[in-house]
């Protein structure tokens, strides 16, 4: 813990805070566009994909920033173990908790990320839709946490926020950006066959002749 | 040893990001999907298939070693 | 000179044959014991390749050299019967599984020991009862017998085009659906849990029950030199008698279709299967055989000989082939589940005379682009298929694509096109 005659690290906590939760929704909304194909000129979808990539380490940078300096801090009294643990805080338990968790969930996404050759396409997959749980944790987190201190562009912010990544998600279900006009590569319900109704059933099953054709070569 | 570019059909979901990366190698057709160079690939090729193979969403692009330069030919049943 | 049927003995009268009755027609099955199972096995593997015999399945594939090279490791491998069908146009294996079950199970288990199998399943579709209850019966019989060491079991398996592939069919016996997955290499392991597996058609395994009792040369001594014995043929369209017929290899295609009685003159032929190709009438004189087929670009496959009289209207029959092939993707590949039903599309359009100016280079052009771009054979089938048919048809083609109206495309079709309902069942 470190004690300094300015709150320093409080402010540092708070702003690295705010600015992971901006970039992590910037990761959200990438992701989304990635999955839903968006891109071409003047951002190729491979592009979307790589930004999609290095905007979360970068927000990863910031996330430890922010959780660092808060368990550093000694105005607040939360361990390096109430940051992956949740409900060991003192401070604003269940506040501190729901942080806990969202980076306990974070952190499964990213480091199946990290390995992503190593393990399995579908593994991968899974554990990566866990970021849908992850990130509206830490929207609660941030908006639980500040309810002390509070700003009116905070709230701007965090419902700004909100309105990206909901909108990305209304967008990937109810929008058809692949160029078949399917979503995923999921084809279009199948087509009924045209054929007039009297339709001949299907030979029933017969009774065969004992005698096969003899070879033409025969002569027969 | 001679090595060519294949994708894994049922894995891939035509993202287009091969496409993108590689234009050389692979072209995509009326409905998003991957159309291969079928021919065995230069140096400059491997490196951009190597590329692309470590950039697929969903790991459908490999390497296939030719024995000879033959055509695989399917055997249904 | 052969006059009995062979696959087909006893079946005259659309009775089962039973074991007793089975052991009477063909005789008795003389397996080795664990001494001399090698040379037997090397025995057996000779007829087989002196008998010529090709998979029944539609994939023509040599069976001696498949046998040959069955995996051989420490596990013991699999084997897998398939009755599953799935092509509409085709009954042989229906009728081989009610008639003449017992000599499907001979073949099982001469080929469990050829390749080394402890265990068999044979695979049949859930909706033909009357084969899965014949083969379970038929497993009873030689179980009180005590017949068979090979453990044999009858699974009963979702009835799907595409379901009936070996890839999908291993899949499902893995415990997943039953939709083909993806093999680099061709002929590929089929593994489950380690366990190799071999899929051979029910009319294969019948062929060489027969082969393991009477040998190669007896077999071959039924169709001209080379074509390989007889064949069971599946005969339908615009004939009187549709049914399944045991026919030499080597005969005449014409005489072949003349044993269902054709009602009118013959416009074309599609032989195989769904997905197979149409012939001309020129063809009509070809010997049935892979040798006499493939000047016309064709085959035996899985014995459909499809009819089309000259009431058929050709372009309105292939719009119905290709829809219902597309409707029977397993939708898991992009060029096949968007580029089949961009097929049935433009055929469609042009059965029904309101084609566009580009329809006929369209579809030729996706015809290239969807060939070969599919996890299994299913696109491709379905590509040679129209590509003939665009062939024999060309003149029709041309008509329809002028717009003009064709009287025959409302006609009621010839094939056999069972119901799609709904989501497709694929476990």
């Amino acid at each position: 813990m470190i004690a300094l005659s300015t709150p320093v690290l409080w402010y540092l906590s708070r702003a690295s805070g705010i600015v992971s939760l901006l970039l992590f929704t910037g990761v959200m909304a990438l992701g989304i566009m990635t999955a839903t194909r968006v891109g071409g000129r003047p951002l190729p979808r491979f592009a979307v994909a790589e930004l999609h990539r290095r905007l979360a380490l970068l927000a990863v940078v910031f996330l430890a920033i922010h959780v660092g300096s808060t368990a550093l801090d000694s105005y607040v009294n939360i361990s390096f173990l109430a940051i992956v643990v949740p409900g060991l805080s003192h401070y604003k338990a269940f506040d501190v908790a729901l942080g806990a968790l969202a980076i306990d969930l974070l952190l499964a996404v990213v480091i199946t990320s990290l390995l992503r050759q190593r393990i399995s396409a579908s593994a991968w997959r899974m554990i990566h839709w866990i970021s849908y749980l992850s990130w509206p944790i830490a929207l609660l987190h941030a908006f639980l946490i500040g309810t002390d201190v509070r700003y009116s562009w905070m709230d701007l912010l965090l419902v700004g926020c909100l309105a990206v990544v909901a909108a990305a998600v209304v967008w990937r279900i109810w929008a058809r950006p692949h160029p078949s006009g399917a979503l995923t590569a999921v084809p279009r319900a199948r087509g009924r066959v045209q054929a007039p109704s009297a339709q001949r059933p299907t030979p029933a099953v017969q009774s065969a002749p004992t005698k096969p054709i003899a070879s033409s070569r025969r002569g027969r | 040893m001679a090595v060519r570019l294949r994708v894994d059909p049922i894995r891939c979901d035509g993202f287009g990001h091969c496409a993108e990366l590689a234009p050389e190698l692979i072209a995509l057709d009326e409905w998003g999907y991957p159309i291969l160079t079928p021919e065995p690939l230069d140096a400059t090729g491997r490196s951009l298939a190597s590329t692309v193979i470590a950039q697929c969403p969903r790991k459908a692009l490999f390497l296939e070693t030719l024995e000879r330069s033959e055509h695989l030919s399917r055997a249904r049943r | 000179m052969i006059d009995t049927a062979r696959l087909l003995a006893g079946t005259a009268h659309a009775t089962r044959a039973d074991l007793d009755t089975h052991e009477s027609l063909h005789g008795p099955l003389t397996l080795p014991d664990r001494r001399s199972t090698d040379a037997w096995t090397a025995s057996v593997l000779h007829e087989i390749e002196l008998a010529g015999l090709t998979g029944r399945g539609g994939g023509s594939f040599p069976t001696a050299r498949k046998l040959a090279t069955a995996p051989r490791s420490r596990r013991a491998n699999h084997l897998v019967i398939n009755v599953m069908e799935g092509e509409p146009a085709s009954q042989k294996d229906s009728v081989l599984a009610c008639f003449a079950p017992h000599l499907i199970l001979d073949g099982a288990d001469v080929l469990a020991r050829l390749v080394r199998a402890s265990s068999v399943t044979i695979a049949v579709p859930r909706d033909n009862p009357a084969a899965s209850q014949s083969l379970s019966d038929a497993l009873i019989e030689r179980a009180r017998r005590g017949t068979s060491e090979v453990h044999m079991a009858v699974e009963l398996l979702p009835n799907r085009y595409a379901g009936g592939e070996e890839t999908g069919l291993v899949h499902w016996l893995e415990g997943g659906p039953a939709m083909p997955t993806f093999r680099a290499t061709k002929p590929g392991r089929l593994e489950i849990r380690g366990r190799a597996n071999i899929v051979d058609n029910a009319e294969t395994a019948a062929s060489v029950a027969l082969i393991a009792r009477h040998g190669g040369a007896w077999f071959t001594s039924a169709g001209a030199s080379g074509a390989g014995g007889t064949k069971l043929v599946t005969i339908s369209g615009s004939v009187a008698e549709a049914g399944v017929f045991e026919v030499t290899l080597g005969t005449r295609l014409s005489d072949v279709i003349a044993l269902a009685r054709p009602t009118s003159t013959i416009s074309a032929v599609l032989l195989g299967g769904y997905g197979g190709t149409f012939v001309p009438p020129a063809a009509l004189d070809a010997p049935y055989s892979a040798e006499g087929l493939k000047p016309f670009g064709s085959g035996v496959g899985a014995g459909v000989v499809l009819v089309l009289g000259a009431e058929c209207c050709g372009i309105a029959e292939t719009a119905r082939l290709a829809r219902w092939m597309a409707n029977e993707s397993a939708g898991q590949c992009g060029p096949c589940a968007f580029g089949l039903p961009a097929l049935a599309d433009d055929l469609e359009a042009l059965s029904e005379a309101r084609a566009d100016r580009h329809a006929v280079s369209r579809l030729r052009e996706r015809l290239g682009t969807i060939m070969g771009r599919g996890a299994c054979g299913h696109p491709d089938g379905v590509v040679r298929m129209i590509a003939s048919s665009l062939n024999v048809f060309e003149h029709d083609l041309e008509l329809h694509a002028s717009g003009a109206r064709c009287h025959s495309a409302t006609r009621p079709t010839v094939l056999a096109l069972p119901r799609q309902e709904g989501s497709i069942a694929w476990r």
